[in-house]
């Protein structure tokens, strides 16, 4: 018989502490982005919208990056094609790294409703990881792909010469969105300490903007600037995988951008995950 | 005056809120004012390249910039939070703004009044201060009543068309990062000389939607780069192009309010 109270049997009955097979939280991602994709796919005109946006954006930038590189020729060893297809291919990567405006964590954190988030049987990080990457699947198909191929009609675009570019370039903007991830996670985890995060959220993404490369490719920056920036974590969200598509390096160099994208996602999830241990300690239920 | 009372008393109140989480608040106005700061950083990076812009030196370009921005956080302090107005459309909550005895635009307008914004105003009119000195363009009359009166124009440009761009989403909903086009894009489009751009977008944004109106052909004359064969008038193209949008404006807000239905119950 049984002991109903034996402590097994309990542990078993409390859903927080349930544990799920190995191929169980594959599933669970899985089902996790999917439904993610889901959700941002049913913005049909939101998506129409957006596209049309990044296009104005590109077209503005793309003026102000031609008027300097009419001038110089070429800019840090991008010639003028190269700077323009830059602009357009972050165009597309803005949306899907959505390095704007996440609070949705931080917004559960401060209502409190992160708590029961945390009960269920799955981590936190995890959960919300997979969540952005379904998300940012449906916004590189659509929004990512829209623009460039709008901009091609505009501009002489430059595309991959080498068959290896492509599927680089697909790891590189996987990695890409990880990053930010791990960046926008961590900013709403100010939640825990501060309460309401949306002023670090618009803090960061101010920064983040200006110095990954998205309002002003980092080939413009003077030269010194320019080699400390590609060693923040912000070059790895715009500037990597657009250089990836650009071919700027050659053989095995071509892996280098994609380490330091690997390396910065190591640090910003590791780092999430203590900064979240430390956080959770100090959760406030409002409202009872 | 009955209006401008509700106004201050409305917003007032919405402001006092926003120092409730105080270190929130100030990550907030650090914020907004370093979203105008790094713009001006984007102005000086690509300057660091080349000496003119379609022939517009670096402070120059940042007279041309400090006015457009001002003018853009001028309008963003006043009616940016229509942004959240398709969020209301969505949930029905803005039944609540039509069963009030006043105009539906003055009480969306008066709906929030975000304290940090006033921080880029600041900066914006700081730049445009030091790059006015720095040029020794001096204080003539006529000049600063010229700055005065693009500025005016050029956040009711921004204002009118921000809030066309809201109303348009009584009929939409989902598409008011169309208008946010308009508005940020239409910041950084007004930030540079006008002669950057194609021929069409040039004439797109001075016949059309007049975002070229807000600063180029005032700035273009203050700081003594206006083709002698250009007539005066030219300088102020803002405002045939802001009072064209208040009327426009008030026509299409009124439009799209008739047509909204709620969410049922």
């Amino acid at each position: 018989m049984r002991d109903q109270n034996h402590p097994e049997s309990s542990r078993r009955a409390d859903p927080s502490r349930a544990k799920l097979s190995h191929m169980g939280t594959l599933r669970l991602d899985l089902a996790v982005a999917r439904a993610a994709f889901a959700r941002f796919a049913s913005y049909r005109a939101a998506t129409v919208a957006g596209v049309a946006t990044n296009t104005f954006f590109g077209v503005l930038l793309s003026a102000a990056v031609v008027a300097v590189a009419r001038q110089r020729g070429e800019v840090s060893g991008y010639a003028e094609q190269d700077l323009v297809t830059q602009v357009w291919v972050m165009q597309g990567l803005l949306v899907t790294i959505a390095i704007w405006g996440w609070t949705e964590l931080g917004e559960r954190i401060r209502s409190g409703e992160v708590a029961v988030d945390l009960q269920r049987p799955v981590d936190l990080q995890r959960w919300w990881l997979s969540h952005d990457l379904g998300r940012a699947a449906y916004h590189a198909l659509v929004r990512g792909t829209a623009p460039f191929v709008i901009a091609s009609l505009l501009f002489t675009l430059r595309l991959p010469t080498d068959v290896a570019t492509v599927p680089l370039f697909v790891i590189s903007v996987v990695l890409a969105v990880v990053v930010s991830f791990g960046l926008r996670y961590l900013t709403n985890l100010a939640a825990f300490w501060i309460g309401d995060v949306r002023g670090v959220v618009r803090l960061s993404m101010a920064v983040w903007t200006a110095l990954s490369g998205a309002t002003v490719s980092l080939a413009f920056f003077p030269d010194r600037a320019e080699r400390v920036l590609r060693w923040l974590p912000f070059a790895p969200m715009m500037q990597a995988p657009s250089d990836v598509w650009l071919e700027r390096d050659a053989g095995m160099g071509r892996l280098a951008p994609i380490g330091q994208q690997l390396m910065w996602v190591v640090v910003v999830l590791g780092v999430g995950r203590v900064v979240q241990a430390r956080g959770v300690r100090r959760v406030v239920i409002n409202g009872g | 005056m009955d209006d401008a009372r509700l106004y201050l008393r409305l917003v007032s109140g919405r402001a006092r809120s926003q120092l409730q989480y105080r270190w929130g608040f100030v990550f907030d106005v650090l914020g907004a004012t370093l979203v105008g700061a790094l713009d001006l950083v984007a102005v000086l990076v690509l300057f660091s390249n080349i000496a003119v812009m379609d022939g517009w030196s670096a402070l120059e370009v940042c007279v041309l910039f400090g006015v457009a921005q001002t003018a853009f956080a001028l309008a963003d302090l006043l009616v940016g939070h229509l942004d959240r107005l398709p969020v209301e459309l969505r949930a029905g909550t803005f039944d609540t703004v039509l069963l009030q005895p006043r105009s539906s635009l003055l009480l969306m307008i008066a709906s929030d009044f975000s304290v940090r914004r006033v921080g880029q105003v600041a900066l914006s009119l700081a730049v445009l201060a030091v790059a006015w000195t720095r040029l020794g363009l001096g204080v003539a009359l006529l000049d600063v009543a010229l700055v005065t009166l693009t500025l005016v124009t050029g956040t009711v440009i921004f204002a009118a068309i921000w809030v066309i761009g809201a109303a348009t989403t009584f009929w939409t909903i989902d598409t008011m990062e169309l208008t946010n086009s308009l508005t940020y894009g239409g910041r950084q489009l007004t930030s540079y000389p006008l002669g950057i751009y194609h021929a069409w977008l040039r004439r797109f944004v001075v016949f059309v939607v007049p975002l070229g109106c807000v600063a180029y052909f005032p700035v273009r004359h203050l700081v003594g780069l206006e083709p002698a064969s250009t007539s005066p008038l030219v300088r102020l193209a803002g405002v045939p192009a802001a009072a064209g949008l208040v009327v426009v404006a008030g026509f299409v807000w009124r439009a799209a309010v008739r047509t909204y239905r709620g969410t049922g119950s």
